[in-house]
């Protein structure tokens, strides 16, 4: 060797990118723990641990530490153990290079004699069921666990891509066969494949919520002259209306009813004996509501209006005994209610339930919040 | 019954088996024929602590090629280290082995396994059922599968069924199963412990009722037709006998002072007409014995080897191959496995 080729050897050896091959002391003391490890549970059939340990090898092959042949071997027992025999067999490929034994090439060839690659997806808009059924469950161990692994992919995820054993399937309302020679089977569940939604109305009818109320009318504000006192107490309230809702679980609802409150007061005096408080209002409830099942949520603008009684003033200029004071006047007032109900009692084309109903009011005075327990009854839904 | 049998007995003349040549050292023991006669599987065991099982691939009653060892996953490469331990092989009409086995220290699982080289599998997952599986049966259809767990402490009898992939424990007792046996349908022969010794219980319709019982072990039954064929030490600890039963609190012995295999019920040949047997007396041991179920006829083949025990007979191609373990009447300590063709010698 002359020597400025000598010089430049020596400068290559010295200089030349190694990373690509290079293999740290402490990932090769990894690698041979791992590989120790992989043994150990092996023996004790803790083949979830020996799949963990395999996958921190192979994140070793990647930073350039060889494996042995047996390394992929033991990853690929654990993978058939745990019913992935996709895996396995690319385990087992992958032992293939550079050399291989004529037990890990029959085993290649076993997988290879009684599984086929399957592809299977359902797609989002396919409505109906999808699981993955075979004709008759294979006896062998790894068939099975193989099958077992892909039906619980397709119900987690909506798609499987792997081996599966020969045999006649079926995905939801699709039928297939993995046939020996048959290349990738490609089985996919679409829109069309499915039950078709329902379009339309599904239930149209009359509605009645009733029960129990209870019903505040909050302080007036202090710019509105004489008022009434802040009041409360039980009452009932019902509507009476129609609901419609279409198939997608989305409808309306208009109702028309009575809301009242009848609630006490103190004791007054000789000269101001006390009277009760009273609220008497009709009221029309616009709401949009939505049925999944047996609960029905309906939500919407209240127009009410009536008149009200109540001891005690409030409000304005002050003024003796106003306390004993007997206010009375009308009501014209907006607001929301929200309906929660849960029908479940059929009552021929009808749904009887509980509902929990509540709201708010305003008028130009004050706020009037309330809420009812009642009974729920609404049309019931068509079938078909 | 015994003076009955010598008027019937006849003897055949010694035959030539071929010996099932293997490069292994151990004991060849507790053949198992596939249905088909195609494969013979059986154990090697050298009692150090390690028991292989090898299948043999029998054309003829010749082998073809070298006998191959069923290896438990992780002891499928150089590394698989010593002790393990697979035994009790038993084929699935559909051509498939099951077998118990397990690696030093760990528990005895059931495994599945195929000729033709793919790895043994564990036939049922811990998460189905715990414990050390044992004793494993095949149905008849190949549909389930029953065997004993530990999984309680004791052996109860477990069934496991393919179409649904469930296991079931069959029934519930305060005392150790062994050996549950299905019959041509779906029930069961069972030995149960029980004070110290063994009893023949029969698994029906949902029930378990006692078949056989006595002094001594009844023990490792099979089914001919309706009857119970099992093993009894009735008359001491080293005298074992061939008992039938064919109903709650009957018995028939039928062949005395047998050989007890390692594993195995009493061999039955394909025909369920005889029981197949080797005999515990030195001075007899060169011989084969079949006696037919009813106890009324025995036929003795007589072999060049000593020590003949562990029987198993195969229908292949229209003829009966007798398997059987002994040992040449010199030059060799390991009992080494033979076949031959039994056609017409009954």
């Amino acid at each position: 060797m002359r020597p400025h080729s000598f010089l430049l050897a020596l400068a290559f050896a010295l200089f030349a990118p190694r990373a690509a091959y290079a293999q740290s002391p402490e990932d090769q003391a990894e690698k041979v723990r791992l590989a120790e490890d992989m043994k150990r549970l092996s023996r004790r059939n803790a083949w979830r641990g020996v799949d963990e340990a395999y996958l921190k090898l192979l994140d070793l092959q990647a930073k350039g530490v060889a494996l042995n042949l047996e390394d992929h071997v033991l990853g690929a027992d654990a993978a058939i153990a745990l019913g992935d025999i996709s895996a396995a067999y690319d385990r087992l490929k992958r032992s293939t290079s550079p050399r291989t034994t004529e037990d890990v090439a029959q085993r290649i060839a076993a997988i290879e004699a009684e599984f086929g690659s399957v592809r299977l997806t359902v797609e989002p808009k396919y409505v109906g069921t999808f699981e993955l059924s075979v004709a008759q469950m294979p006896f062998a161990a790894d068939q099975r666990n193989a099958i077992t692994k892909a039906q619980g992919a397709v119900a987690a995820g909506r798609s499987y891509e792997g081996l599966l054993p020969y045999g006649s399937y079926t995905l939801g309302p699709k039928a297939f066969e993995v046939k020996p020679g048959g290349g990738w089977e490609t089985v996919s569940l679409t829109a069309a494949d499915g039950v078709q939604r329902e379009r339309g109305m599904a239930f149209v009818g009359p509605r009645l919520d009733i029960g129990p109320a209870f019903t505040m009318a909050g302080a007036p504000s202090a710019d509105s002259g004489i008022q009434a006192e802040a009041f409360s107490g039980m009452g009932g309230r019902v509507g009476l209306g129609v609901q419609m809702g279409f198939h997608s679980g989305f409808g309306g609802l208009v109702e028309v009813g009575y809301h009242g409150l009848f609630g006490g007061a103190d004791e007054g005096t000789e000269a101001f004996p006390t009277r009760s408080s009273s609220l008497q209002m009709g009221f029309s409830w616009l709401a949009g509501s939505w049925r999944k099942g047996g609960l029905d949520i309906a939500l919407g603008p209240v127009f009410a209006f009536g008149s009200a009684r109540s001891t005690g003033a409030a409000g304005g200029a002050t003024f003796d005994d106003q306390e004993f004071q007997v206010v009375k006047g009308s009501i014209v007032s907006t607001g929301g209610s929200m309906g929660l109900s849960y029908v479940f009692m059929d009552l021929g084309p009808m749904k009887a339930g509980v509902g929990l109903l509540g709201g708010a009011q305003l008028d130009g005075a004050r706020m009037y919040p309330w809420g009812q327990l009642g009974l729920t009854v609404a049309p019931a839904r068509r079938e078909g | 019954m015994i003076s009955s049998l010598a008027l019937a007995l006849s003897m055949s003349a010694p035959v030539d088996a071929s010996e099932i040549a293997i490069n292994t050292n151990g004991h060849a023991t507790n053949p198992s024929w596939s249905l088909s006669g195609q494969y013979l599987a059986f154990e090697m065991n050298t009692f150090a602590g390690q028991i292989d099982l090898f299948v043999a691939k029998i054309q003829n009653g010749n082998l073809v090629g070298e006998p191959q060892q069923v290896k438990l996953p992780g002891a499928s490469s150089s590394f698989g280290g010593g002790g393990t331990v697979a035994v009790s092989p038993q084929w699935h009409p559909q051509g498939r082995l099951i077998f118990e086995g397990n690696n030093k220290g760990s528990s005895t699982r059931l495994f599945d396994w195929a000729p033709g080289g793919s790895a043994a599998t564990e036939l049922l997952s811990t998460a189905q059922i715990q414990g050390d599986l044992a004793w494993p049966s095949i149905r008849f259809d190949g549909g389930a599968v029953a065997f004993t767990s530990s999984h309680t402490g004791q052996g109860d009898v477990y069934i496991w069924d393919r179409a649904s992939n469930k296991v079931s424990q069959a029934f519930t007792s305060p005392f150790s199963e062994s050996g549950p046996r299905y019959d041509h349908a779906s029930s069961l022969a069972y030995s149960r412990k029980n004070a110290g010794s063994e009893d023949i219980f029969v698994f029906k319709d949902g029930k378990s009722v006692p078949q056989a019982g006595g002094n001594g072990d009844q023990t490792r039954p099979t089914w001919v037709g309706a009857t119970v064929v099992f093993f009894s030490n009735e008359r001491g600890d080293d005298k074992w006998d061939i008992v039938t039963s064919a109903g709650a609190g009957q018995k028939v012995t039928i062949a005395r002072d047998v050989r007890l295999p390692d594993r195995a019920p009493p061999a039955l040949t394909p025909d369920k007409q005889w029981v197949v047997y080797g005999l515990a007396d030195p001075d007899r041991s060169n011989r084969i014995v079949f006696t037919k179920v009813d106890g009324s006829q025995t036929v003795e083949i007589e072999s060049e080897l000593v020590a003949c025990g562990e029987p198993a007979i195969a229908l292949s191609g229209g003829r009966w191959f007798l398997a059987y373990s002994a040992l040449p009447s010199q030059g060799s300590d390991w009992r080494r496995l033979h076949v031959v063709d039994v056609t017409g010698r009954l």
